[in-house]
């Protein structure tokens, strides 16, 4: 790999890292915010006795689906750590291979050529940081089937968000703002379809481009 | 490595690192003080640790936010990192002790900006929020600089405060310490780093007198755990009825 | 004394005694109602019946002057005078009283010898000085039963049809006389007399009987009885002599023992005469075409009807609560089992379902309707305008909605409060309403209202409203609080100060609304109910109180919240939304802290962490979230989950607190409940104390 290679490659990383940074703080607060619409949900349907118990079943499902998608999105954010991790050890290896390489250029070729130690060490150098790219490779497949599982979350709960549309147009007679509340239900689940679309994007870019 | 929370106000924010994997180098903490979205990193730690030290940072701030960093003095656990965080973000500002410039510059870092820290220590200010360097110097290292955050009240001690803790630690010295056990506990772990690390009684004294002048809610070191309330003045009290440098004693 | 039935008798007796009453006042308004003259004989007499079965002599005397007065009334003997409304009023006050003292276990005393003179004279016919018949009462009564006039005395039956198109019987008794004692002999019948009558009327619907098996026969006497039976139960038809009567009970004996201008010319023909009023009764009265159908519904009454102790329906929901709690425990153990069994989460989920319906069908049973508080106050409004001068009509509505027993039970003492408080208050004199071109005569307006899982109920006035500025003054006179903390108050804070303990705002407490314990007693009540009180008012058109309960008091549905490193619960009920906290839309104004919600409006800020640990959530390094209840905004940790779930009262703390008791979570854990109301109050007082 070129120098250029290194530094393009290392600055897709940090893009990737970065990125899960904020895919973790957007998907954190869109969950919170999607469980707290959810017991509202349920709490304005208790309120109202028997009257709202179609909408309380489908309130009951949000928040359950919704702690499903808090559960699913904490173990991808369990992978995002080792990936950066990963990532970060092949840079630490790469940088000790540059070293290495540096004062080996500073010997002289010939030197270089002549010692089996010095090339052996090379090879290991190298080895070590195929290892460690099959290793991040692996993490980064295992952080898609994440990703994928929490979007299958996610349309599940969009799914729901429209039963409840519908249950809260056929109580829409009760007072209770349960149009308003599906309306802010949808927009929520919305936020985090698009956090984990964009994260997606941001790992199979990785992926696609990985040496 | 874990991340926590030190301190918080609104978008004011301490955290700590700590509780490495790696046991065959010594257990490091790295903290980082977050402002308006910019982050400013203190003791990055050693090369061998910085993936995850990386991987931890993560949890608390987005890497790009990193303006600054901040090395106490040019031990191989606080600065050898300096090459690859530079490769990650090469904006990064260091400030270092002016004297260990030339040292510091060995770990593999010819380009990296690097920022002298005169003896007399001085100001920066991050997000809008300043902080200051206080000279420690000889605690251990003759060119020794430690940080205090007037508005959080951290004070990042360096050296002084440490302690050999095993590995799965907390990141605090126990905070319901009412009776004071704890901290006696925990100090048994810090008396011979203290003893031996530390080289001068004359050192030590002008740093208590500097320090006493703060304000403080957490001290802050390296190594171990956090001292916080009234842990920080117990700790104080014992640092200076104890004798230092006991290499020559 | 058999205390099984002294217990059956007095149960029978307070709901005879409230009919009655109820039933005296509408006498009020319709004097020559046979129906309700009848019946009201009737309850008079199987009261004395079941006193004379406890041996309560005095009782048994009591009930039988009023007894007496009743049959002259019935009987048109005599006719309803106020006077004679106010005696009887009082002398259900008396049996009341009675029935306390059985209920203690004593032998009740004789009752006031002045009232029972005063009974006695009037039954006697005489000393009615207030008295004046109503004009043509006769007349009315014949007018509405549309009868042909009869002279005097005479049993009248004819055969007609009811609203229903079934065939019914309708038996009057006219008396062109009724100011005249003297007239009782021509009421007689003989015994033969009235059978032949009922042989040659009931022909074909006698009431009770099933319609195809008498739908051509004349009925026999015996079978006559048996309908009777059916409908009061064996020997218990009132007015005839069962089979196993002793001779005190009956009523031919009964007569000869009544010192009254009747008795004085006693004959065996007397007791068949009274049996002829009453046992035809369900086919007599004012209104003919009711009859057939009071007769079908007392006896599918009868059947479907179970009168059970009140302590085993406790002990009934006491159980569902437990199983309620246990139910949601073994959900919460279900869904912490890391592989989920499919057969294990239905059976769960299958449960939960059917512990929901128990738990519907149980709080049912202690449900009883709010006529069971509503009944007492007509009388109240009565004795009270009477005695204020005032002119006053209540207006009562949703009688039929029905609530937990324990708030009918609780709440007649504060209802009967607040209707006092309002006519003594509230309501203006005839002259002042007058002048302010109000009607003269003032409405209240009581009304319980189902709403969802709530009832409520409201006390409403037109009278003069309440003036808040007196109210300050006076509560600051009080030293209820300090001029400083009133500048503080909100207006609805200010109105609300009559709740505080030991205010009254009259200078000098009336005899009628109580010497300054009332409303503060009301609000207590409402509060051990789990109610919301409320008040609003407008100056010069009128006030309304109105108290919220839940509609049981068994099952608790709460949110669960944590409060740093504790949990608590707050009843559902008493939240409007969960709301996120964002620091923009906080202000703080003269020490108090204020919440700008989505809608523009601003409410109070209720930090719990200070109120409960002394120590302010920090919106700025800790999570907070806001839970909007009626009086304020919340402010909590987290907001973790909802429950149905079952109060266990706490009764080792202060009176002063703000938990309304615990309950034990699915977790397994106790938890205590906040109380909304007792939070916002508290946090005032303290937002004026900290200043």
């Amino acid at each position: 790999m070129t120098p250029e290679q290194l530094i393009r490659q290392q600055q897709r990383v940090m893009e990737v890292v970065n990125a899960s940074f904020r895919a973790r703080q957007d998907i954190d607060r869109a969950l919170r915010d999607i469980d707290r619409r959810a017991l509202n949900a349920m709490v304005l349907v208790k309120k109202h006795g028997n009257a709202l118990a179609g909408y309380g079943v489908v309130a009951q499902a949000f928040r359950e689906r919704a702690a499903l998608l808090r559960e699913s999105a904490s173990h991808l954010q369990e992978n995002i750590a080792p990936l950066i991790e990963a990532q970060m050890r092949i840079l630490q290896q790469q940088r000790l291979l540059q070293n290495f390489e540096q004062m080996t250029q500073s010997h002289g070729e010939a030197l270089h050529g002549r010692c089996v130690g010095l090339k052996n060490t090379r090879q290991d150098f190298q080895k070590i940081i195929t290892q460690e790219r099959e290793d991040a490779r692996r993490i980064l497949r295992l952080l898609l089937e994440e990703v994928r599982i929490l979007q299958e979350g996610v349309e599940e709960q969009e799914y729901v968000v429209t039963n409840g549309r519908i249950e809260a147009a056929l109580v829409e007679g009760s007072g209770v703002p349960l149009m308003r509340v599906s309306r802010d239900m949808g927009e929520a689940v919305r936020i985090v379809a698009r956090a984990v679309r964009d994260y997606r994007q941001q790992l199979e870019r990785l992926q696609n481009e990985s040496y | 490595m874990k991340a926590t929370k030190v301190f918080e106000a609104r978008d004011h924010r301490w955290w700590i690192l700590y509780d490495q994997e790696e046991s065959r180098v010594i257990d490091s903490n790295v903290y980082v003080m977050e402002s308006q979205g910019q982050a400013f990193l203190l003791d990055p730690g050693g090369f061998e640790i910085f993936p995850q030290v990386f991987a931890a940072l993560v949890e608390a701030v987005p890497p790009a936010s990193i303006q600054g960093a901040f090395v106490s003095h040019q031990d191989p656990d606080i600065a050898s990192s300096l090459p690859l965080w530079h490769a990650c973000n090469p904006k990064i500002q260091w400030h270092i002790p002016a004297l260990w410039e030339g040292f510091i510059r060995h770990y593999g870092a010819l380009e990296a900006p690097l920022q002298d820290i005169p003896d007399a220590g001085g100001n920066i200010l991050i997000g809008g929020r300043r902080l200051e360097f206080i000279p420690a110097h000889y605690l251990h290292s003759s060119a020794n600089f430690h940080v205090y955050d007037p508005e959080a009240k951290v004070l990042f001690s360096g050296d002084v405060g440490a302690a050999l803790l095993p590995p799965g630690h907390g990141a605090w010295v126990d905070r319901r310490d009412a009776d004071g056990k704890a901290f006696a506990a925990h100090i048994e772990k810090a008396r011979y780093f203290h003893q031996r690390w530390m080289p001068s009684n004359r050192a030590k004294n002008d740093w208590i007198e500097r320090v006493s002048k703060l304000e403080i809610d957490y001290l802050c070191p390296q190594h171990g755990a956090i001292y916080s309330g009234p842990q920080v003045q117990r700790f104080l009290d014992w640092f200076a009825a104890l004798p230092v440098g006991s290499g020559i004693a | 004394m058999d205390m099984d039935i002294l217990q059956d008798y007095l149960a029978e007796a307070r709901e005879l005694l409230e009919k009655a009453q109820e039933e005296i006042l509408c006498l009020e308004d319709r004097p020559e109602d046979d129906e309700l003259l009848a019946s009201l004989f009737r309850a008079f007499h199987t009261l004395k019946g079941g006193a004379g079965f406890l041996e309560a002599q005095n009782l048994v005397d009591w009930t039988h002057h009023l007894e007496d007065l009743l049959d002259k009334l019935r009987s048109h003997q005599l006719c309803v005078s106020s006077d004679m409304i106010d005696a009887i009023l009082r002398g259900l006050d008396v049996i009341n009283g009675m029935l306390q003292e059985l209920a203690q276990g004593d032998d009740p005393a004789p009752g006031p010898e002045d009232l029972g003179t005063r009974i006695r004279d009037l039954a006697a016919g005489v000393a009615t000085p207030q008295s004046s018949p109503p004009p043509e009462a006769s007349e009315q009564n014949l007018a509405s039963a549309s009868v042909e006039p009869a002279p005097s005395g005479t049993l009248y039956a004819e055969q007609r049809l009811d609203e229903q198109g079934k065939s019914g019987v309708y038996v009057a008794q006219h008396n062109e006389n009724c100011d005249t004692p003297e007239a009782t002999s021509e009421d007689e019948i003989s015994q033969s007399e009235f059978e032949a009558v009922l042989d040659q009327l009931y022909g074909t619907q006698a009431p009770g009987m099933d319609a195809p098996k008498s739908a051509t026969d004349n009925i026999s006497e015996s079978e006559f009885e048996a309908a009777l039976d059916q409908l009061y139960g064996p020997g218990g038809a009132p007015g005839l002599p069962a089979a196993d009567t002793t001779q005190q009970n009956n009523p031919a004996a009964r007569m000869h023992d009544v010192p009254t201008a009747e008795a004085a010319s006693p004959s065996p023909s007397t007791a068949p005469a009274a049996s002829a009023g009453e046992a035809p009764k369900p086919l007599a009265g004012g209104n003919p075409k009711a009859a057939p159908r009071t007769v079908t519904s007392a006896a599918s009454e009868m059947e479907n009807t179970l009168r059970v102790d009140a302590a085993r329906l406790d002990a009934v929901m006491n159980q569902v609560g437990e199983l309620v709690l246990l139910r949601n425990r073994l959900g919460s153990a279900i869904s912490r089992l890391l592989d989920e069994n499919e057969d294990l989460g239905r059976i769960a989920r299958e449960l939960d379902l059917s512990v929901n319906d128990l738990q519907v069908n149980a709080m049912r049973l202690r449900m009883q309707p709010c006529k069971r508080i509503f009944q007492q106050l007509p009388r109240v409004v009565r004795d009270a305008s009477r005695q204020l001068g005032k002119n006053v009509q209540l207006e009562i509505i949703g009688e039929e909605v029905e609530i937990d027993k324990a708030v009918v039970d609780a709440l007649s003492g504060p209802m009967t409060h607040l209707i006092r408080n309002s006519l003594d208050h509230g309501i203006e004199t005839p002259e002042q309403r007058r002048a302010l071109h109000k009607p003269e005569t003032a409405t209240i307006r009581v009304a319980a209202i189902h709403l969802g899982d709530r009832v409520r109920i409201e006390v409403s006035d037109d009278g003069r409203g309440i003036d808040r500025q007196m109210v300050v003054q006076k509560a600051i006179e009080k030293g209820v609080l300090s001029s400083e903390q009133a500048a503080r108050l909100s207006e609805q804070e200010a109105l609300e100060l009559i709740f505080r303990p030991g205010f009254s705002t009259k200078e000098q407490a009336t005899e009628l609304s109580g010497r300054g314990v009332g409303m503060d007693v009301v609000k207590e009540t409402v509060h051990k109910l789990r109610g919301q009180l409320d008040i609003r008012t407008n100056l010069g058109a009128g006030t309304t109180i109105s108290m919220e309960f839940p509609l049981t008091l068994a099952i608790l549905p709460v949110l669960y919240l944590r409060l740093r490193r504790e949990i608590y619960a707050l009843p559902v009920s008493a939240i409007a939304s969960l709301v996120e906290i964002q620091e923009t839309r906080i202000h703080r104004m003269q020490g108090r802290s204020l919440y700008r919600l989505d809608d523009g409006e601003v409410t109070p800020m209720i930090d719990l962490g200070a109120l409960l640990y002394e120590q302010n959530l920090q919106l700025a390094s800790e999570s907070v979230e806001g839970i909007l209840t009626e009086r304020g905004l919340l402010l909590v940790s987290e907001v973790l989950g909802n429950e149905d779930s079952v109060v266990k009262p706490l009764d080792f703390l202060d009176k002063e607190n703000w938990y309304q008791g615990a309950t034990i979570s699915g977790r397994g854990s106790v938890v205590l409940i906040l109380d909304a109301q007792a939070l916002s109050r508290h946090a005032i007082e303290r937002m004026g104390a900290a200043r």
